[in-house]
């Protein structure tokens, strides 16, 4: 009951700022149309408003409003509408009669209301918001080019967000850096949202030999995206709750338009390529063992894989109904035999007003994909392991093993939400929305019979893992929107939201096969494992919203929202997220130059959290454990009943600036500190806890940075037309308690939480020379007493320049490269070279040292130098890895007035163009790929390369042809 | 307008307390169970295999570890390939070798499983037998076998750590932390091994034995006779000779089945971990050269009649990391299934114990046991028993079991008067002759 009043407390004190207006005596009805002041169409769904009044409606599909009850005598109609300048017009209203009037809206031209998604579908005008919001104009882009998947989106298109692939695999996981990556607890990655469903964004591993997990994103069609907008931090992301502490995705799919005539769009998309690898993937200069060059052996494993891709999409509209659907299937063969991708989506996207008060959206997505994925990221059985290391290749693995190991992950994936939005009265809106996704993934791997595996031998293995993952959000909202005084405008948000999660895993593993032309894996007669998980998860959440926004100048918002779940921790009953934010138009003051369309300073804050796990909160608990002596009870997990959700807020403060409706310029400071954040704290063997690891609010993490971001068109003829984007983002983080433990460290002993060192830091000896005898001879690496910061793996500058050159209209020249710089990366790879007699700087190191006489500088001079090639030492593998990469380029043209002109019959667009992707990459990094992590994606190891698949240049030629 | 807003405002603020046992009300996890669901006495049983396979997945692990450390095995074979292994066999260990890791988290659960039987005996001891308590009572045989094992289970424990694993190169020892719960942040200071010897001996002995019945399973006495093998071993590792023959005089006697390690004929959890380090598997290791090549371990027969003890299969020929020679690489032919049993306490090593301390001590008739013990493989009898026999001896018996690291330790420390280059610690005199107590203890115990 306590928890009830509380609630309801605020939600009073929230009423008693609605301001609740009353209706003047004498009044009469206002009846207009808004239309654009160029074209002279009409716009639905435009606001109009009585200035100083609560009185206002939103125009039906005709651009057709009506206000009732307007006070009689002169008033002021205040109408907007995105895209378009605000405008005020005055009117006569007669008592007890109609007025009409036609309210003329002109275009903003520098796209100043352009939507932007400020939290839980919540669209502003761009200039209104007052927190920074990333945009990728997803649609323009695969215009332009092919993408494998989401992130590919993403990456170098906003301030902030660095996405890094885990490995080369066609389907592999993905990583979003958002601000260098929130709090310490949970997996560091943001929600993501499609059409308002909260969508599984998990790494799946399944059966792997190595680190490398198939990441959900894989399944989306990025051709059915239309736009995507990042909320960058708890400032923005408070709405959210516990979901939005590491940042929100929401990515909105394509829809059609609204249309005085129906309209009907065929287009047909095709894109043919291939992936590859470069011919010096693996430096043939660094992996040689003397006798075979092993760089080479390992790049000859690559192969040019072939990508096609086609997509037929049918959109259109009529007045009321507006509608998108598309059938796309994408084959792709990876640089690496075994890894191969089969990905058809269908989608199917519907919006009408049925009547002029109420909109329904329905969204629905299916997917049906299957991965090959190739053995990697480890030193037994991958190709790449097997030709860089070990004594000879394919020492321990046979290379005809290893490419008959069939690892094939099938998805069968369904995301669908329904959106209704109903305006009851004028200025009050009502919106529900439902969303589900479902996928059922299969993991088939066998190692067939005949072939001889390491642990297994030559009868065969197979491995077959079940995952079936439901996910329902629903939401609910009510906003209501008037006017306190004249110039002062409000708009009152309350809403709920809704969570659940239903996981169920199996998988079992059999050998012993007799045969290899039954494979199912009831034929295996050494039926090793079965075994299954459950998990099942709620989270509900409801939450306030007050803005003020005053002569359309001044911007206050403030948000509180109270979560429940099914994990809190053992004392905690709900937890309180709050926010607020201000921003000011300095554009709208006489003393603002004239060049400025748009300058608005503002500032935010917004507190999110992490929520521990589901069985976290609890001290410990039991497995039962098959052994020589029967099923018995060892340890299931350790928990922390003291555990407290981790709290995440943010300061955010920054300046958007338009000049001259040709630059655009957003800058940004934050700063973050989480508290309590939960860390999986690895144990003390001696606790008897060792092999499990503690959930813990034990961390605190301070991040700031700068996120700059400019657009400009510097060159704008009637031929010739660049338009730039360029964006920066410098992150700095750094842990500033970890309890009463000194430092985690991830399972290699590498990656470290410690106080005063950024997030993920190397922390390791560092050799620091060599010893030697009274001989002179030498004895080995000195290296240090204590571990040293030696790098981190996450950035601390990241940049992209995007590029767009139209020329002569039709032709389109258009780039993307994007650079990181101040991060390193362990090469682990180089290491275990060592080891083996492969790592051909230290097998030269080792000859000269031999030819050289102990005691002389020359002696010393490369002793030095050897013990710095040291495999037992760590830290000599850690190296710095900024990179350059050209991450796209592409070239169309579009043929589409000529093909009109000509007269074509039924056709109405055709493009074509070539795009590359990974072009290349400028590195000082030794190994083959800056970017990638053998650990996938979810794991504290971070930064790691070990046999890991570097990502691969794509080119594709793509074509468009529209009926 | 306004009342519209505000009846949903009010289902709003209405809907709080149903969100709140909307979001309990979740089906429980299936693949594990809570502490308490296992305070009864009918979950006795499965609580005991536990402890006892954790004790399986120590011994094997921890034997084979120890048996490259010591000079038994060699880094190399067809599969060889981790660089951990390579560090025992060079005995120049990394603190994050993550092979030790794996070890000390099955030894450190098996600790913890071990005593908290113990205190789970307490709990069920209060409760009614409707709740779940015993229904015989204190008397119940169930409560007194789950004791018998919390304190048998529980001073192997504390052995293994004495025995095997070290804070430095050449400090034997290990640490067990005591805690209220996972949470508490207690660590335990480092505990040499003569206290660790001490603290298992007074649970074996005081604890244990007291209770012995027929729990360990080979008829009457057989409990006693296995606690009495391994109180003598442990008094033999730390050169106590008297207190040794003391305990090994009433140690398991010929005709008594070896008391093993249980493992599953199956890949993954259970199954015998040699199997993928030097077995049918995988060959990471390979038996030293010594047991193929040396006249005293063939005892001059071309016919390899040791291979009943030690079961060696070729595997491959390699250039050995160490020496750069070619070695013929021979894997042990001892654990061919994954389900194969390893040895703990045999009545071989009981007599060859007896053996020792009486070549020591001049007193017995060592070589009568000695051949006692090479009888039952079916060898001849030797004519002379020296303390170089001797240990040759245990070499072969005690092959894979990791014993003979403790052997090059104590003849080297006691200076026991056999050769020092058949028998003596084989590496550098600085270098690991436990195995290090990891980064995994160490970066989460400030004692350290």
């Amino acid at each position: 009951m306590d928890k009830m009043l509380t609630g309801a407390g605020v939600v009073v004190a929230l009423v008693a700022l609605l301001g609740w207006s009353t209706a003047a005596a004498q009044t009469g009805t206002v009846e207009g149309t808004v239309i654009d002041a160029e074209t002279g169409e009409t716009l639905p769904g435009a606001n109009v408003l009585v200035a100083g009044t609560d009185i206002g409606a939103a125009t039906n599909v005709d651009g057709l409003f009506t206000l009732s009850d307007v006070p009689a005598g002169e008033q002021s109609l205040r109408a907007s509408f995105v895209g378009y300048f605000e405008t005020e017009v005055a009117v006569d209203v007669e008592a007890d009669a109609v007025t009409e009037v036609t309210i003329e809206l002109e275009e903003d031209l520098a796209d100043l209301d352009e939507v932007v998604v400020t939290g839980l579908g919540l669209q502003r005008d761009r200039g209104q918001a007052q927190v920074s919001v990333g945009r990728v104009d997803a649609g323009d882009l695969s215009e332009r080019a092919s993408f494998q998947d989401v992130s590919q989106l993403i990456g170098g298109n906003v301030a902030g967000v660095n996405v890094q692939a885990a490995s080369g695999n066609v389907g592999g996981g993905i990583r979003f850096n958002v601000r260098g990556g929130g709090g310490l607890g949970g997996d560091g990655q943001p929600a993501i949202y499609i059409d308002g469903v909260r969508i599984d964004n998990a790494e799946i591993a399944g059966f792997g030999g190595g680190g490398q997990g198939i990441s959900t994103l894989a399944d989306l069609n990025p051709n059915d995206i239309e736009s995507i907008d990042i909320v960058r931090g708890p400032a923005g992301a408070a709405i959210y709750g516990t979901e939005g502490a590491n940042g929100v995705v929401l990515i909105t799919t394509k829809s059609g338009s609204f249309s005085a005539e129906p309209t009907f769009d065929l287009q047909y998309r095709g894109s043919f390529g291939f992936n590859e690898q470069g011919d010096q993937t693996f430096d043939p200069d660094v992996f040689d063992d003397g006798e075979i060059n092993r760089g080479d052996l390992a790049n000859d494993l690559f192969r040019r894989g072939g990508i096609q891709q086609h997509q037929v999409s049918l959109s259109g509209g009529t007045e009321s109904v507006r509608y998108y659907a598309s059938i796309d299937n994408r084959q792709e063969d990876g640089a690496l035999p075994r890894n191969s991708g089969d990905r058809t989506n269908l989608r199917a996207n519907f919006e009408a007003f049925p009547i002029d008060e109420l909109s329904v959206r329905a969204s629905a997505g299916y997917t049906a994909n299957v991965l090959n994925r190739p053995e990697n990221d480890n030193s037994i059985q991958g190709a790449i392991g097997e030709t860089l290391l070990g004594p000879e290749p394919y020492f321990i693995t046979d290379s005809l093993a290893i490419f008959n190991i069939d690892d094939v992950q099938r998805v069968n994936r369904f995301v669908g939400s329904v959106r209704a939005e109903y305006t009851p009265v004028d200025n009050l809106t009502l919106t529900g929305s439902a969303g589900y996704d479902a996928s059922s993934r299969r993991q088939d791997r066998t190692r067939p019979v005949g072939f001889a595996y390491p642990g297994i031998g030559t009868s065969g293995e197979r491995n077959v893992f079940n995952r079936n993952n439901e996910q329902i959000n629903v939401d609910g909202q009510a906003q209501y929107a008037y006017e306190i005084t004249q110039g002062l405008r409000a708009t009152s948000l309350i809403g709920g939201q809704f969570t659940q999660q239903t996981l169920r895993t199996s998988f079992g593993t059999a050998q012993e096969f007799a045969t290899d032309v039954i494979t199912n894996i009831g034929a295996g007669d050494d039926f090793t494992t079965l075994n299954e998980g459950f998990l099942n998860e709620r989270t509900g959440g409801i939450f306030a919203q007050q803005e003020l926004v005053l002569d359309d100048t001044y911007f206050v918002t403030g948000q509180l929202r109270r979560d429940v779940a099914t994990a809190l921790g053992e004392g905690v009953t709900d937890v309180w997220y709050p926010s607020a934010s201000f921003a000011v138009r300095l554009d709208q003051f006489d003393f603002s130059p004239d060049v400025f369309t748009l300058l608005r300073p503002r500032v935010a804050y917004g507190a999110t959290g992490n929520l521990p796990g589901v069985v976290d909160g609890e001290a410990l608990r039991f497995n039962a454990r098959a052994s020589g002596f029967g099923a018995g009870a060892t340890i299931g997990s350790v928990g922390n009943p003291q555990l407290v959700p981790e709290r995440v807020q943010e300061f955010e403060a920054g300046v958007d600036a338009d000049i001259l409706d040709r630059y655009s310029v957003e800058a940004t400071y934050y700063y973050s500190f989480a508290n309590n954040s939960i860390i999986d704290q690895p144990l003390a063997f001696s606790t008897g806890f060792g092999g499990g690891t503690l959930p813990s609010n034990v961390g605190g993490v301070e991040s700031q940075g700068v996120e700059l971001g400019l657009g400009l068109t510097p060159i704008l003829q009637e031929d010739v037309r660049l338009d730039l984007n360029l964006n920066y983002a410098y992150q700095t983080s750094e842990v500033t308690d970890t309890g009463e433990v000194e430092a985690i460290f991830d399972g290699f002993d590498i990656n470290v939480i410690k106080e005063g060192l950024p997030r993920s830091a190397f922390f390791i000896e560092e050799v620091i020379g060599a010893q030697f005898d009274d001989q002179g001879v030498y004895i080995g690496p000195e290296a240090t007493a204590e571990r040293q910061v030696l790098g981190q793996p996450i950035p601390e500058h990241t940049g992209g320049l995007r590029f767009n050159l139209t020329l002569f209209q039709n032709l389109s020249v258009s780039g993307l490269a994007e650079v990181a710089l101040g991060h390193q990366v362990y090469n682990n790879t180089l290491r275990f070279a060592a080891f083996d007699g492969t790592n051909a700087e230290r097998n030269r190191l080792s000859t000269q040292l031999a030819e050289e006489t102990p005691g002389t500088a020359e002696y010393e001079q490369v002793a030095e130098a050897l013990a710095r090639t040291n495999p037992l030492f760590q830290g000599n593998f850690i190296e710095d890895a900024d990179y350059l990469k050209m991450r796209e380029l592409s070239v169309n043209y579009d043929f589409s007035s000529l093909v009109r002109e000509a007269g074509i019959a039924g056709l109405s667009t055709v493009r074509l163009g070539v795009s590359a992707r990974n072009l290349f990459t400028i590195t000082g990094y030794s190994g083959a790929d800056p970017e990638i992590n053998f650990a996938g994606s979810r794991s504290l190891s971070r930064g790691q390369d070990f046999l890991t698949l570097p990502t691969p240049r794509q080119v594709t030629l793509n074509v468009t042809v529209g009926f | 307008m306004r009342t519209l807003f505000t009846i949903v405002l009010a289902a709003v603020v209405l809907a709080l307390p149903a969100c709140d046992s909307l979001v309990e009300d979740v089906d429980d996890p299936i693949d594990t169970a809570s502490d308490e669901a296992l305070n009864t006495a009918d979950q006795a049983d499965f609580l005991i295999s536990g402890v006892e396979g954790r004790f399986a997945s120590t011994h094997d692990r921890t034997g084979l570890f120890t048996s490259i450390l010591s000079d038994q095995f060699i880094f190399g074979g067809s599969g060889a390939t981790f660089p951990t292994y390579q560090q025992f066999d060079a005995a120049d260990i990394n603190l994050d070798n993550n092979s030790v890791d794996g070890s000390l988290v099955q030894l450190g659960e098996y600790r913890f499983l071990a005593d908290n039987l113990l205190e789970r005996a307490d709990i069920i001891d209060g409760l009614d037998p409707e709740e779940g308590g015993w229904p015989g009572g204190e008397a119940d045989p169930d409560r007194e076998r789950l004791l018998f094992t919390a304190h048998f289970h529980g001073g192997l424990a504390r052995y293994f750590w004495a025995a095997f694993f070290g804070r430095d190169a050449q400090e034997g020892g290990g640490v067990i932390s005591e805690l209220e719960s996972p949470e508490d942040p207690t660590r335990g200071d480092f505990i040499p091994s003569a206290e660790l010897y001490q603290d298992a001996t007074q649970r074996l002995e005081d604890e244990a034995l007291p209770r012995a019945a027929n729990f360990l399973g080979d008829g009457e006495g057989y409990d006693s006779r296995v606690i009495h093998t391994i109180l003598a071993r442990i008094e033999l590792f730390q050169g106590n000779l008297d207190a040794a023959a003391s305990y090994a005089e009433s140690g398991l006697i010929e005709g008594d089945a070896p008391f093993q390690a249980q493992y599953l004929d199956r890949t993954g959890g259970g199954a015998n971990f040699w199997f993928n380090a030097s077995g049918p598997g995988r060959v990471q290791t390979v038996a030293a050269p010594r047991f193929f090549e040396d006249e005293d371990y063939l005892d001059g027969d071309v016919d390899n009649p040791e291979s009943a003890r030690i079961p060696l299969i070729f595997n491959t020929t390699f250039n050995y990391f160490i020496t750069g020679e070619e070695i013929e690489g021979y894997r042990q032919g001892r654990y061919n299934e994954r389900g194969a049993s390893i040895d703990f306490a045999t009545w071989q090593e009981n007599e060859l114990m007896l053996a020792e301390i009486e070549l020591r001590q001049n007193t017995g008739d060592p070589l009568a046991r000695i051949n006692d013990v090479r009888a039952s493989h079916g060898l001849d009898g030797l004519g002379e028993a020296t303390l170089d026999v001797l240990f040759t001896e245990r070499d072969k018996e005690l092959f894979t079991l990791g014993y003979r690291l403790v052997d090059q330790r104590r003849i080297t420390e006691e200076g026991i008067d056999v050769d020092p280059e058949l028998h003596g610690w084989h590496r550098a005199p600085d270098a690991w002759w436990y195995l290090p107590i990891t980064l995994g203890e160490r970066n989460d115990n400030p004692n350290f």
